[in-house]
């Protein structure tokens, strides 16, 4: 139901080329900037993390990365991150990280940051568990994916992506968030989604979330809506962050490709 | 010489010897042009006939009541997708809709243009904005009460209407040797094929634009059983249905519908009491579903039965008094729903609770001028919480000639919040009752006014208003992640809200011009909101100012105008930015993401626009056609319907977000067909 908003909105978008004005620059919240942390664990691969402020709405779009604190995730071992510039994906590298990958034997993973104005960032998150994608079907562009959920219920979240390929060329993903906690533990389920038509081939990814993860990616879907309208209720991000806005968790992953 | 006020005079000269005779009365012509009855208005509430309702530009060719009262003092609209109405600084669900006494599920289909009544049957309208009578209650800001219209006169009656929203089919008569009227309506959509040949233009085969049609049907009749028992019937019912597909992996698909309907027994005793009998239902039921990006789905399903026994009995020297009891049992669920694979995606909610009331009003002449209105209802409450209220009202009225001035107190309880699933109000919006530990939300309010004829053709009515609020109902903000329902995220604050409003109006001949302006403040206050500070809740409009001309240019052509202005509402704007990784996306691509800490903290321009039409009359045979032809926003006056943040780019790298809006309702010319017969 949330998401007729994105309907309503849509159907007045779309409902003739409406006609738009630019409003004046508001003033709201030129004097509050946030820290913003953003850290996707993954076992097996190195640690990565963004420390930034929020931005201004009247300012440019661009996180100012030069933001020295100290910052240590605790993942069966202690790893103290290093300030630099590690290369990310688009316009947006990480300004901490560490050569160390992560252990692939851990249940939870800690973080703690003290910022120079002696704040003190916090927070916590579980590993989900293993994901593996059983069998993946296509149907003319319907793309199937078959996966057993895992016995633990209340981490059974997930995000399907499905990348459309045609030939070498990257078409627009598409993906959608599973919440299967109330699903039977280690049921098998199936999801599908669509292919557009012009698609040879997809990359399929699967990746296993945790509760928080899960929240964190919805209030990011519904704080982009509300960005497109202000008929939209706007939600707070859902971080689970203390201390700060964002996110700090950890995500499994399984990929295959399908002709 | 023989005479009647219905017959011709007939002079018959006696010769002496006449015998018995017989004198042959010949009826009199005694029709009218019009009779224009006039009484100097006694405040806090105005009457609306369907004449009136005619007297302002449909919009887009649709009469609609609730469009006609929002050009009352201290009632507006605040948006075209709006389907609500805000009176007096209250929420647009602080009022109760009520047809002959009993209340009826709120008016909506999709958008504020076009509500569920049809002025066809329910343009007799009686809206209380305070000084109300103790058997309303349950509302805190407004009680809107109509007076279903069913056949007067001989015969039948039948009007077709073709228009650019929708187009109906209604019939008004009488049966059964005059005992029994009736009224019926019924009016479909016709929208559906203006989306079609959108859609069949889309290159990606989506229908974007989305595919909504709605039905209303609408009965009503009134019976004389005898020569004390009257009876009436009333019965709504809606039928809304929304389908988008906006791409292989984004279709939406929503529907709603409400049932409203009461029973209604009179009895007139020979002392001048009459008792009262009523029994009624109303229910509203949504839901929905997509397979976007986040598949959800939902419903939620509210229905109430309610039963009154009234009696009212006239008393001496302009004395009367009125009590009578009230029950009801509502239910609200919120659905399970699930999706293909049996996932629950929507945790559910089952509350229910029981009402009962009873209440008192009196009316006395204290003096030849001065009139005295006092009222209590009490109202018992069981459900997750238990609460007793009393209301008390009073209102003083002193009548002249030619002025009149009052002042009344009323007190006013609500036990219903409504969930908003937008910033303005829509039909898939939740009800949800009082929680474990809440309490009833209550309005005292404190009103005057004065009413002046100054002359045979002009009339000026100001007044003034104080709303005290306690335990008003809103939602804390989280992500719809279906962990739980929202009644459980229902807080409780306060709210304050004052004005003023005069009103002119000037009626001569076939020129009627009425003009009035608001002044008001509105505030809400939560703890959770804003860290405890007052808001302006987006229904504060602190101006508004509608002028209104219609005029009869020749016997059967009308003109009619109207102007209006409001002042910008409030609407919410991020406090920051972050840019943040899409974990959603293969690649993980940096999307622009607004932080929003408090609300309400944007206050958008000010709204402006003027309406036209044109009536021409036309007689073919039986039939009677009308054409109206219109223009909606006359001026094309950009008002903002809602605002976003637009990425300003400079090569082909995002600078900075700037703040646009979206205009719904541009200039529209329009044109609408009505046939009666």
């Amino acid at each position: 139901m949330k998401t007729s908003a994105f309907t309503l909105l849509l159907l007045f978008l779309a409902a003739g080329c409406l006609p738009t004005d630019t409003l004046p620059t508001p003033n709201v919240g030129n004097d509050e900037r946030d820290y913003y942390i953003e850290c996707y664990c993954v076992p097996g691969e190195p640690f990565r993390l963004t420390a930034t402020r929020s931005l201004p709405l009247d300012e440019t779009l661009t996180p100012d990365l030069d933001l020295p604190l100290d910052a240590t995730i605790v993942a069966g071992d202690t790893i103290n991150l290093r300030f630099d510039i590690f290369p990310g994906s688009g316009r947006l590298p990480y300004n901490y990280g560490s050569h160390r990958t992560m252990r692939t034997d851990v249940d939870s993973i800690f973080l703690r940051v003290s910022t120079p104005d002696r704040r003190e960032i916090t927070a916590r998150d579980i590993v989900p568990a293993p994901v593996a994608i059983d069998s993946v079907r296509r149907d003319n562009n319907l793309v199937t994916i078959r996966f057993r959920v895992s016995g633990n219920p209340s981490s059974n979240y997930y995000i399907y992506i499905l990348q459309p390929l045609r030939g070498n060329e990257t078409l627009d993903a598409v993906s959608t968030l599973l919440d299967y906690s109330a699903s039977v533990p280690r049921s098998v389920v199936e999801r599908s989604l669509s292919l557009p038509e012009e698609a040879t081939g997809a990359r399929v990814i699967l990746r296993g979330v945790s509760r928080a993860c899960y929240s964190y990616q919805i209030s990011l879907n519904e704080a982009n809506s509300a960005q497109q309208g202000s008929i939209i209720s706007p939600a707070p991000l859902a971080g689970n962050i203390e201390g700060a806005n964002g996110i700090f968790t950890c995500y499994t992953e399984d990929e295959r490709v399908v002709e | 010489m023989f005479s009647h006020v219905a017959y011709r005079e007939e002079r018959i000269v006696l010769t002496g010897d006449d015998g018995p005779f017989t004198v042959v009365l010949r009826d009199r012509d005694n029709r009218l042009e019009e009779v224009i009855v006039t009484g100097i208005a006694t405040g806090g509430n105005a009457r609306v006939a369907s004449s009136q309702i005619d007297r302002v530009p449909a919009i887009l060719g649709e009469r609609d009541v609730l469009k006609y009262l929002a050009t009352l003092p201290g009632v507006i609209t605040t948006n075209p997708f709006n389907s609500g109405i805000y009176v007096r600084g209250g929420n647009s669900h602080e009022n109760g809709y009520f047809v002959r006494g009993m209340p009826i599920a709120d008016p909506d289909h999709l958008t504020g243009i076009l509500s569920t009544f049809d002025p066809y049957i329910l343009g007799n309208v009686t809206l209380y904005k305070s000084g109300f009578p103790a058997r309303y209650n349950g509302f805190l800001s407004s009680y809107l009460d109509m007076r279903p219209e069913t056949g007067g006169g001989e015969g039948r009656e039948g009007e077709v209407t073709l228009g650019l929203l929708s187009s109906s089919a209604k019939a008004k008569g009488r049966v059964w040797g005059g005992r029994a009227a009736y009224g019926v309506s019924a009016r479909v959509s016709s929208l559906q094929p203006v989306a079609s040949v959108y859609n069949r233009k889309s290159e990606d085969n989506t229908n974007m634009m989305p595919d909504y049609a709605f039905q209303d049907f609408t009965l009503a009749a009134d019976v004389r059983l005898s020569p004390r028992w009257r009876a009436s019937l009333f019965g709504l019912i809606t039928f809304d249905d929304l389908e988008m597909d906006a791409g292989v992996n984004s279709r939406y698909h929503f529907r709603w519908n409400t049932l409203s309907g009461n029973a209604l027994a009179t009895r007139s005793g020979s002392g001048g009491g009459t008792w009262t009998l009523q029994v009624g239902a109303r229910s509203a039921f949504s839901e929905g579903g997509t397979s976007g990006s986040v598949p959800m789905g939902g419903g939620n399903r509210y229905w109430a039965q309610m039963a009154r026994v009234a009696y009212s009995q006239v008393l001496a020297r302009g004395a009367s008094l009125q009590v009578g009891v009230r029950g009801e049992h509502d239910r609200f669920q919120t659905a399970n729903r699930e999706d293909a694979l049996g996932n629950l995606l929507f945790k559910s909610s089952d509350k229910s609770f029981a009402l009962a009331e009873a209440y008192a009003d009196a009316t006395t002449r204290l003096t030849e001028s001065l009139e005295l209105q006092a009222g209590v209802s009490l109202q018992a409450y069981r459900g997750e919480t238990r609460a007793t209220v009393a209301s008390p009202r009073i209102k003083i009225t002193w009548g002249g000639e030619k002025v009149a001035a009052w002042v009344d107190y009323a007190k006013t309880a609500q036990f219903l919040g409504l969930y908003p699933y937008f910033t303005v109000k829509t039909p898939v919006d939740i009800w949800y009752p009082l929680g474990k530990g809440d309490k009833p939300a209550t309005c005292r309010q404190i009103s005057a006014g004065a009413s002046l004829q100054v002359s045979e053709h002009l009339g000026i009515q100001v007044g003034v208003f104080h709303k005290n609020m306690q335990n008003v109902k809103d939602f804390t903000r989280k992500p719809a992640t279906s962990y739980d329902a929202a009644g459980e995220r229902q807080i409780q604050g306060k709210g304050e809200a004052k004005g003023m409003e005069i009103n002119l109006s000037y009626h001569q001949g076939g020129l009627h011009a009425r003009g009035n302006y608001t002044l008001s403040t509105s505030t809400r206050t939560f703890a959770a909101i804003n860290d405890g500070r007052p808001f302006f809740p987006p229904y504060d409009v602190k101006h508004h100012v509608v002028l209104n001309l219609f005029a009869t240019l020749a016997p059967r052509l009308s003109f009619t105008a109207l102007w209006s202005y409001s002042s910008g509402v409030r609407a919410t704007l991020p406090t920051g930015i972050v840019i943040a990784r899409n974990l959603a996306d293969s690649d993980q691509t940096p999307v622009i993401i607004p932080l929003y800490k408090e609300r309400y903290n944007y206050q958008l321009p000010a709204n402006h626009r003027l309406d036209v039409g044109i009536d021409r009359v036309f007689s073919r045979g039986p039939f009677t056609i009308r054409v109206t032809v219109g223009a909606y926003n006359l001026y094309n006056h950009p008002n903002p319907s809602f605002i976003y943040l637009q990425p300003e780019e400079a090569d082909g790298v995002y600078q900075k977000l700037v703040p646009r809006s979206k205009i719904l309702l541009p200039f529209i010319p329009h044109l609408s067909i009505r046939v009666n017969r």
